[in-house]
């Protein structure tokens, strides 16, 4: 059996292997849906970047770094998904917590307690994760499939079936774990064989690539692209990333604030710390190797072709990490969206704790089952859902949610019209671009325009409607419910001389200055030896 | 020297995502946990007495 088959087999098994594992620790729904809330600062931090750095990164991203140049997408539109990033960590995704939420969908019936709310919410939810979890596997499954020379359905059926046992039997015990393994893979990619791609391109030669193709180290690229674009794609990051599903259910197994503030800080580093890394190597391809074709085969070559047979295993286990740790947290979320959400709440079951842990299971079957059947069809109509569906949130849930947190007039009417006018108009604007019908001046695209008509539709009727006497006396109760209160509470339940909560105080203190500190070596040394 | 002012912007920007989120842990520390912690620290050192 060929090597790269090896990998692709062992890989998986090891991940099933975990998962199964894990089970032992599903006792129930809490477990299930949250690993009871017993997330570390490694768990958390690992299933976060892991979750983060998709094949978008590892492809289409190292792509367009490889051929136009690593300032394209990385000055400003990555920037924006890692401040995105903070954003969904400290303030959205901290604050659900502290209301007790297990998924998102949480959020939005305990807030407007309204059929109506929830059942749009749901619906964007599950066309949002599954269209942006389908379109990566087929795209990275694709190249996976010429790398080890496997049929593509094979692939499918492998990869699903693998998401399914560890969705279904561990739950969030199992994404959390296996992602953190990923996790360590992806590591391996940008704190080793990156650099030993840029070492083999060498540091001058990588400066250089701006004589041989003008622009490359600028901001519009060797394409020349224009400062709207990159003002746009910083705005769609930043709003994409804020209020993703995938990015803010990671906080919710976290066992404490500590840890959600150490993640905040350490988890946000690894954002752009994995990303630039794979982007500057992608550019030290363009020096190794020049003319690849399709560009976003870039680190794949790199990997297979420039490293040693060890190496390259490592690189195509992260390329599969990539994949996996990015689908597995859609799919286990689609997966609770329909047990939890629709199921228990929406059709009011009531299921004990036993039946709620199976009606889970039951979903994730049901999840890896569709995937399978649709990633493996492709139908057309996958391809267009994928335009839209990432960006969704940005235009549906972040005003509504900014404002529920924020806002005492916030009200069903108000969120429902935000979410219905934001996602409508996207859709219809973008479809009119697409189809030659309207254009857009520079810098403006249909995301921005969608996000500006909800925004004012949200604030128009949050002034026009009163919010009920549920709404009012349930901001008044969540403006109480604080992350920071409930964990000193348990931390002086467990030790009433507060000795842990003093250490832990100090320790989120000391992770902090190491951070900064190896922030500022990294970046420095970059900056000093390709900006000077 | 050559510098590049865009190469400054793409690490400089790295650099300020891990500035802004210690500048925010710092506050949420500060505001939300130094008062308990200083109130432990006076009773334990009260105690201690």
């Amino acid at each position: 059996m060929d090597i790269t088959l090896w990998i692709f087999v062992l890989v998986l098994a090891a991940y099933v292997i975990v998962a199964a594992g894990l089970t032992r620790f599903i006792r129930n729904s809490a477990d299930f849906y949250v690993m009871g809330e017993r997330g570390s600062t490694v768990l958390i931090t690992g299933t976060l970047a892991a979750t983060f750095l998709s094949a978008v990164t590892l492809m289409g991203i190292a792509g367009i770094s490889y051929s136009e140049g690593p300032l394209v997408i990385g000055a400003l539109g990555s920037f924006g998904a890692w401040l995105g990033t903070l954003v969904a960590v400290v303030w959205i995704g901290r604050k659900m917590k502290a209301m007790e939420c297990r998924t998102m969908m949480d959020f939005f019936d305990r807030r407007f307690n309204n059929k109506w709310v929830s059942v749009v919410a749901l619906i964007l939810m599950v066309i949002g994760l599954l269209g942006y979890g389908i379109i990566q596997l087929i795209g990275a499954g694709l190249v996976l499939a010429e790398i080890i020379d496997v049929p593509f359905p094979v692939i499918i059926v492998a990869f699903t079936a693998a998401l399914m046992v560890f969705c279904s039997l561990s739950g969030m015990y199992g994404v959390v774990y296996t992602d953190t393994m990923m996790f360590f893979t992806l590591l391996a990619i940008a704190f080793v064989i990156s650099p030993m791609l840029i070492d083999q391109a060498g540091l001058e030669n990588l400066r250089g690539l701006g004589e041989r193709l003008p622009g490359y180290w600028t901001l519009a690229g060797a394409d020349d692209r224009s400062l709207g674009w990159s003002i746009s794609q910083f705005l769609v990051w930043i709003l994409f990333f804020a209020c993703t599903p995938a990015l803010v259910s990671r906080v919710f197994p976290a066992k404490n604030d500590f840890v959600i503030l150490k993640v905040a800080i350490v988890g946000v580093f690894f954002a752009p710390a994995m990303q630039l890394m794979v982007y500057l190597a992608a550019g030290a391809m363009q020096v190794i190797q020049p003319g690849i074709e399709p560009a976003d085969r870039a680190m794949i070559v790199g990997f297979m072709d420039h490293t040693n047979p060890v190496l390259a295993g490592v690189g195509l286990a992260g390329l599969m990490a990539s994949i996996m740790s990015t689908a597995s947290t859609l799919f286990v979320l689609t997966g609770f969206a329909l047990a939890r959400d629709l199921y228990e709440k929406l059709f009011e079951k009531r299921l004990s704790e036993k039946r709620s842990v199976l009606a889970g299971r039951i979903s994730q079957i049901v999840v890896s089952l569709i995937v399978c059947v649709i990633a493996i069809a492709r139908p057309a109509g996958i391809y267009w859902i994928s335009i839209y569906a990432g960006s969704i949130f940005a235009v549906a849930w972040l005003p509504t949610i900014v404002a529920a947190m924020t806002w005492r007039r916030a009200n069903a009417t108000a969120a429902l019209a935000c979410m219905l006018v934001g996602s409508i108009s996207f859709i219809v604007f973008g479809e009119l671009e697409r189809h030659d019908v309207i254009s857009y001046p520079a810098g403006i695209d249909n995301l921005m325009i969608a996000f500006v008509l909800g925004t004012a539709t949200l604030v128009a009727l949050c002034y026009a409607c009163r919010p009920s006497s549920y709404e009012l006396a349930r901001y008044e109760e969540m403006k109480g419910q604080r992350m920071a209160e409930i964990t000193i509470g348990r931390f002086l339940d467990s030790d009433a001389s507060g000795a842990t909560l003093i250490r832990e105080y100090r320790r989120v203190w000391w992770v902090m200055a190491a951070m900064l500190v190896i922030a500022f070596g990294l970046w420095g040394f970059f900056f000093v030896r390709l900006g000077l | 020297m050559d510098f590049n002012p865009y190469v400054l912007m793409l690490f400089g920007n790295a650099l300020l995502t891990t500035v802004i989120s210690s500048a925010v842990v710092a506050v949420i520390l500060l505001r939300e946990y130094r008062p308990t912690i200083r109130r432990l620290k006076q009773t334990n050192t009260a105690d201690r007495r």
